[in-house]
């Protein structure tokens, strides 16, 4: 009786240790792939919400006046909200400028763009390349990085102009 | 080796969430690419039908050939992968254009007179639904038992608690004396035989005006396009059969001085004759029916006959006699196209993933005014 106990016992413990460790292999499989799809799957989001922003703080830029509508000529921290149209994609060359000329409060401007955890450029060109004024920092050329641009048709005295709009981030 | 089955269903179940899991990521990422891309889409073409609005560029083409051109360097300015098309639609002939019913609604018994005259027409019997199969955009399919009605008068009409309908209109009657129907058709029907167009299959009738039955239209009479006029009838018949299943152009014309009356198909003058030179100032004008009581203005005796079955589209009234060159420009542009420019090295748009955007504008000319509306579709380059 004692050694059928024994043998048993080790039996069962040998087929304990076998299927632990099957377990362990693929649950170790399963959480590198859940892993890696999660990851995958954060930076997609964080794509997706960084596509909204840009698409959301285009249509500010592009449509809008900002809020109040005489931003450009106040103080900085009265804006509400920053456009640069003086009516829907015609764009207002001060208010062009008030932006451009505050490159210096990058970071208050883009909190104040809704950018949030972005960084932002905004750059307005005539279609033949030629640049009118930027604002804030253009994506760096090199990888690890997540970028999404617009570019709005607009008027700017009668021409034609692109208003081009970047949000970036490190991956 | 009871705990080895354990841990191959352990494996099993876990392999299977991790595919569901999978699976339901991909199925919820997926439409947010394709909402995004969409967005950026329209907004091309919103941004750009604006700018072509606000800068004055889109009469510009009609005057000039300098116009495309601006037309094209707007469409440049758009983000590199970005295809654009801008087309311009306007009236082939708006002279005298009296009204132009473009049977692109989506509602069956509706259809707006888009020529301005307010003379929109509304619909009973079965409804005439709507069909993508068409000269021109939409057309109306009249089923065999469907007729479209409009007021031609400034009058109002009760019909009563069976139909339970009241038509009213404002708008005095546009025509009197020379005029020009043009419509596009397309039917298998075989109409009734007879000789005179109100025995046919009813494409478009009017009322008399008066007693002495001044009235006229057009119907499908055995194969062949007919067009007639009252007191005394007189009905011209096409040479083409009409009855082949294709869209075909039928224009018919009239002059009052001299009751001078002719039909064409597809372009060309198939039939005339000399026919009365008395008033005409229909009551109704009915797509799809003969109108076929004689008194207009007893409301409980409205009655209509001899249905049509088959397509119509861009049908057009004019208050005066067309040319046959003015007839052969309807024919040739059922669309009413009047410029399309699309963005260098971009082909036609593809037929799904193209964001479309509609602007009316107005070309002012030798103190007259044409409306026009021009589409600005987006798609992305290399797609479809």
């Amino acid at each position: 009786m004692a050694f059928c106990g024994k043998a048993k016992g080790q039996v069962l413990t040998t087929e304990l240790l076998l299927s632990v460790s099957i377990f362990l292999a693929a649950l170790l499989a399963f959480l590198v792939a859940w892993n890696s799809i999660t990851g995958a799957y954060s930076n997609e989001s964080t794509d997706g919400q960084m596509a909204n922003a840009l698409l959301r703080i285009s249509d500010s830029l592009a449509l809008s006046q900002g809020e109040p509508l005489d931003w450009e000529i106040r103080p900085q921290g009265d804006a509400v909200s920053l456009g640069l149209a003086q009516s829907q994609n015609v764009l207002s060359y001060q208010k062009l400028y008030a932006l451009c000329l505050r490159n210096s409060t990058y970071d208050y401007v883009r909190e104040q763009m809704g950018a949030g955890r972005f960084e932002a450029h905004v750059l307005a060109a005539y279609p033949n390349g030629t640049e009118i004024c930027g604002f804030g920092i253009g994506a760096p050329d090199t990888q690890g990085i997540s970028s999404v641009e617009i570019s709005r048709t607009m008027l700017l005295n009668g021409e034609v102009a692109a208003l081009k709009v970047q949000l970036w981030r490190r991956k | 080796m009871r705990g080895s089955f354990m841990t191959i269903d352990a494996a099993v179940a876990l392999m299977l969430m991790f595919v569901i899991i999978t699976a339901a990521f991909a199925y919820y990422q997926g439409p947010s690419r394709s909402d995004l891309s969409s967005a950026f889409l329209w907004r091309s073409a919103q941004d750009t039908a604006t700018v072509l609005s606000k800068s004055g560029a889109l009469a510009l083409p009609l005057s000039s050939h300098e116009g495309l051109a601006f037309i094209r360097s707007i469409l440049e300015a758009a983000p590199d992968g970005t295809c654009l098309q801008v087309a311009a639609y306007g009236e082939s002939v708006p002279d005298s254009l009296a009204a132009h019913w473009r049977f692109d609604e989506e509602a069956g018994r509706a259809a707006a007179d888009s020529s301005g005259s307010g003379l929109s027409g509304s619909g009973w019997g079965a409804i005439a639904s709507q069909s993508q199969d068409s000269a021109s955009g939409g057309s109306k399919y009249f089923n065999g038992s469907s007729c479209i009605a409009v007021l031609m008068n400034n009058t109002m009409y009760n019909f009563g608690t069976s139909t339970n309908r009241v038509y009213e209109t404002d708008v005095p009657s546009p025509i009197s004396g020379d005029l020009t129907i043009s419509i596009w058709v397309r039917t298998s029907q075989s109409g009734p035989s007879g000789t005179n167009w109100w025995q046919g299959a009813g494409i478009v009738d009017t009322n008399k005006s008066s007693a002495l039955m001044n009235d006229f239209g057009i119907s499908l009479l055995g194969s062949k396009a007919a067009f007639g006029t009252g007191q005394p009838d007189t009905t011209i018949v096409s040479l083409t059969a009409i009855n082949d299943g294709k869209w075909h152009h039928i224009a018919a014309k009239r002059v009052q001085a001299t009751g001078e009356m002719r039909l064409y198909v597809d372009g060309r003058e198939e039939a005339n004759a000399t026919g009365g030179t008395g008033v005409f100032s229909p009551t109704w004008l009915t797509f799809g029916c003969i109108y076929s009581y004689p008194e207009a203005n007893i409301p409980s005796a409205w009655s209509e006959s001899s249905h049509f079955i088959g397509n119509m589209d861009e049908a057009k009234l004019y208050s005066r006699a067309l040319s046959a060159q003015e007839i052969l420009l309807l024919y040739s542009n059922p669309a009413d196209v009047a410029y399309s420019v699309e963005r260098t090295s971009c082909p036609v748009p593809p037929s799904a993933g193209v964001q479309t955007v509609r602007v009316p504008f107005v070309e002012f000319s030798q103190s007259r005014t044409r409306h026009y509306y021009a589409d600005v579709k987006s798609w992305q380059r290399g797609y479809g």
